[in-house]
């Protein structure tokens, strides 16, 4: 009698082990499939990256100076549309282009963590300013919501980070935080503002915000910063001014033509491809 | 007896489902490095298409010649090139009285190795004026 309890206590004890050596094996490969996942799709966005400014093939077939204007003939004679993001010439901005990149999340709870993505959107200028309210932020959401945004930005030195938030809300410059979190919490509208030591040329710019519940605001500016400008770019085969240039296309860019003769024009791609002439007029 | 015969048989068991998260974790490796190895293989071939795109642009050259007539200019390009090029618009300068005109071909045209091809355009094209073909390459040949 007793040797049989003994054997059913012994039979229940290991399906016990069992049933937890499935279950720890079972949550150890989902968490390794999706920790893989996410990796492997790091490197493949990389290496799309990578593969998009390899398909970008420009030329400067043709340039001119007339009255105050220079007039710059482009070809792009590869198999991706290329979009200039940064015109320089000798050194100085004559086109700045900022995009930010937002990526929108479900926010899981009231420290901030974000869980599912729930969309894309993008806007152009170098800083932004919403006020939503009790309104809509992002997808049918007013609360539970928070961004990640990405942009590059052309620094001319040491710059003023200032934010303006409900609730969280936290900048990084170069991977390195601006705020130091004091900025990431539950809070009414609150404005926050920082220097930051920065050397001239571009630095990425990530910003994550987070609303838990009620009104909802975000803002970012940063002063010492290329504004967002505009040139004049023509598509020579249709006559229609263009924002990018079309492969296997012509375009024509007019900008203020510069005090010197001879000089360096230094075109930036969005999609990272990066072009230097020497120029004489 | 019966105890240890199911011992035995859960023991098996478990080894058994290590034994299935050591293949799912395999399985799973194999399929990102496949994924990888497939995006890689796609930026390879798109860097070998624009390294040869880059050579083959240093190989072309043509030599021009263009004449006007009533309403029109007749243009003859030769390929003195090593690689066939294919002319897909028209240059026509006058860096003295600053005029810059561009002309865009209807039909682009496409001349061979050691080939000659001559075509037309509906402009007249003055004779102080410096005409250059562009090419699909983005090269710019004026004539001499």
């Amino acid at each position: 009698m007793l040797r049989s309890k003994r054997g059913v206590s012994e039979v229940l004890g290991a399906i016990l082990i069992a049933l937890i050596v499935a279950a720890m094996s079972a949550t150890y490969v989902m968490m390794e499939a999706s920790q893989s996942a996410k990796k492997t799709m790091s490197i493949v966005d990389l290496i799309r990256a990578a593969e998009k400014r390899q398909k970008q093939l420009l030329s400067l077939t043709y340039y001119y100076k007339q009255n105050n204007s220079l007039k710059l003939y482009i070809y792009n004679y590869g198999e991706e549309d290329s979009t200039p993001k940064l015109l320089l010439v000798d050194g100085e901005i004559v086109f700045w282009r900022t995009v930010w990149t937002f990526e929108w999340y479900e926010i899981s709870d009231s420290n901030g963590n974000f869980r599912g993505k729930l969309g894309d959107s993008t806007y152009t200028c170098e800083s932004y300013a919403f006020d939503w309210g009790n309104g809509e932020v992002y997808g049918g959401r007013g609360d539970h919501v928070g961004y990640i945004a990405r942009t590059t930005m052309y620094f001319k030195g040491s710059s003023t980070i200032t934010i303006m938030t409900d609730d969280g809300m936290e900048v990084y410059i170069d991977e390195h935080s601006v705020f130091n979190g004091a900025a990431w919490r539950i809070q009414g509208q609150t404005a926050y503002q920082q220097n930051v030591p920065l050397s001239l040329g571009t630095h990425e710019v990530i910003v994550k915000w987070y609303e838990w519940e009620g009104p909802a605001c975000s803002s970012f500016s940063a002063t010492n910063v290329a504004p967002h400008s505009s040139i004049s770019m023509k598509n020579m085969d249709t006559g229609a001014t263009c924002e990018s240039i079309p492969s296997k296309t012509l375009v024509e860019i007019t900008l203020s033509a510069p005090a010197s003769s001879t000089f360096d024009f230094t075109l930036l791609t969005l999609e990272g491809g990066l072009y230097s002439w020497k120029l004489t007029v | 007896m019966e105890a240890n015969r199911l011992r035995v048989r859960f023991k098996r068991g478990t080894v058994a489902i290590g034994a299935l998260a050591i293949v799912a974790i395999f399985m799973i490796a194999i399929s990102c490095i496949t994924i990888i190895v497939m995006e890689y293989s796609r930026f390879a071939y798109s860097v070998k298409v624009a390294n040869e795109a880059i050579v083959t642009k240093a190989k072309e050259k043509l030599r021009v010649q263009a004449s006007s007539s009533s309403g029109a200019t007749t243009i003859t390009v030769t390929n003195i090139g090593s690689t066939s090029s294919l002319v897909i618009g028209v240059y026509a300068i006058n860096p003295v009285a600053n005029d810059h005109a561009y002309y865009k071909l209807s039909r682009p045209v496409n001349i061979a190795v050691l080939g000659e091809k001559t075509f037309t355009i509906p402009h007249t094209i003055s004779n102080e004026c410096q005409v250059g073909v562009l090419t699909s390459l983005g090269n710019v040949f004026w004539e001499a």
